[in-house]
């Protein structure tokens, strides 16, 4: 498609002198208007002057390595609250629903003893199971 | 007419000149070209390219960089005229690309993508600073390239290569940024108006124009140039 302001022979001139200089035809007896439109179509292939680092690729890489990994980071702190929002209503609910029960059982001794030392003595469980979740922790930390 | 027959003289013995130093150096000239203009890679490299970069293999991501980030520079460098800017607008354009490559289709080769991606970066830019992408041409001004078509330039005082060329550069550095960046992606890149208009969003015909009327301004202000140095 030729626009009306585009003389088709100044157009065609234009696009000979680029062509004749990509194929480097020999610029003898070159003159004129094609003469000029070769010198700008040279100019215009050559290199530009600046350029990217050199170091610019794996630069980038790095970068999205990183963004990737921040990604995978923010995700995996969004899983955990929303986990932990999950199990903090869930036990609300449960204990909404079985608290009183559960009191009851606690309070009627499974253990066959009654109220206050039979609920001592689920606490001292429940110590003695994280004394020894810390411990191993700590041991396995060492090994390492 | 002494004088328009002596530039254009001038003109022919400078092309000539540089032709027979450029035949001279073949290796480097041709080595030279072959960095410019590199064979595009095919269909099937662009997919198993993509492929390895969806699954994060490693130095993937790295080799997509170095096989488009010459292309990616050369438009984003002639939208955005300052170096730093470009810089990061080319970071800025790299990330999308691996952002948003799961969106590629393979229904054009990848560089156009990766070109078009370039392009809206740039031009994004340009609107929050507000530089205009083309500037309006007037075309009953008496300054405008069709009205001075006839007029050559005057090499008397600018003959010397290196005047020549750089007063070039100079007359292709202020020219609007759409039309650097389509004179570079035609001559440079060796892109086809097709893919330029694809590129740009615009229409083929728009980019010929564009194309048609930087020339013609280079070879007119070259000459206003070279008038004004006498």
């Amino acid at each position: 498609m030729m626009h009306s302001d585009e003389p088709t022979g100044e157009w065609q001139l234009q696009e000979r002198a680029l062509e004749e200089e990509r194929r480097g035809v020999s610029p003898h007896d070159t003159q004129g208007a094609l003469a000029e439109y070769r010198l700008i179509a040279r100019v215009l292939r050559e290199p530009l002057s600046d350029a990217l680092p050199p170091d610019f690729a794996a630069h980038m890489a790095t970068q999205v390595e990183s963004a990737v990994e921040l990604e995978n980071d923010y995700l995996e702190k969004w899983l955990q609250r929303m986990l932990s929002s999950v199990l903090l209503v869930a036990g609300a609910i449960a204990a909404l629903v079985v608290g009183g029960r559960l009191v009851k059982m606690l309070s009627t001794s499974a253990l066959g003893t009654t109220g206050l030392s039979a609920a001592t003595d689920w606490i001292v469980v429940a110590a003695l199971c994280c004394l020894i979740s810390y411990v191993l922790e700590r041991v396995l930390r060492q090994r390492h | 007419m002494i004088l328009d027959t002596s530039w254009r003289i001038a003109v022919a013995a400078y092309v000539e000149r540089k032709f027979e130093l450029a035949a001279t150096v073949t290796v480097q000239h041709v080595s030279t070209s072959k960095m410019n203009v590199r064979k595009p890679p095919s269909p099937d490299d662009d997919r198993l390219l993509v492929e390895e970069v969806m699954a994060r293999a490693s130095g993937a991501f790295e080799r997509l960089v170095r096989q488009y980030q010459g292309l990616c520079w050369h438009i984003i460098s002639r939208m955005a005229p300052n170096r730093e800017d470009a810089r990061d607008l080319c970071q800025e354009a790299f990330l999308r690309v691996y952002r948003y490559l799961y969106q590629y289709r393979f229904e054009s080769p990848l560089r156009f993508w990766i070109a078009q991606i370039a392009y809206s970066t740039a031009a994004r830019h340009l609107e929050r600073k507000r530089i205009p992408l083309v500037e309006l041409a007037d075309e009953n001004d008496p300054s405008h390239p069709l009205a001075q078509l006839s007029d050559g330039f005057d090499l008397e005082d600018a003959s010397a290569d290196a005047d020549l060329i750089a007063a070039l550069h100079a007359e292709i550095d202020v020219l609007p940024p759409l039309q650097r960046t389509v004179l570079t992606l035609y001559h440079l890149d060796e892109v086809p108006i097709g893919d330029i208009a694809r590129i740009t969003g615009l229409a083929a015909g728009t980019i010929k124009s564009h194309l048609f009327r930087s020339r013609a301004k280079l070879r007119q202000r070259l000459g206003a140039r070279t008038r004004s140095v006498k």
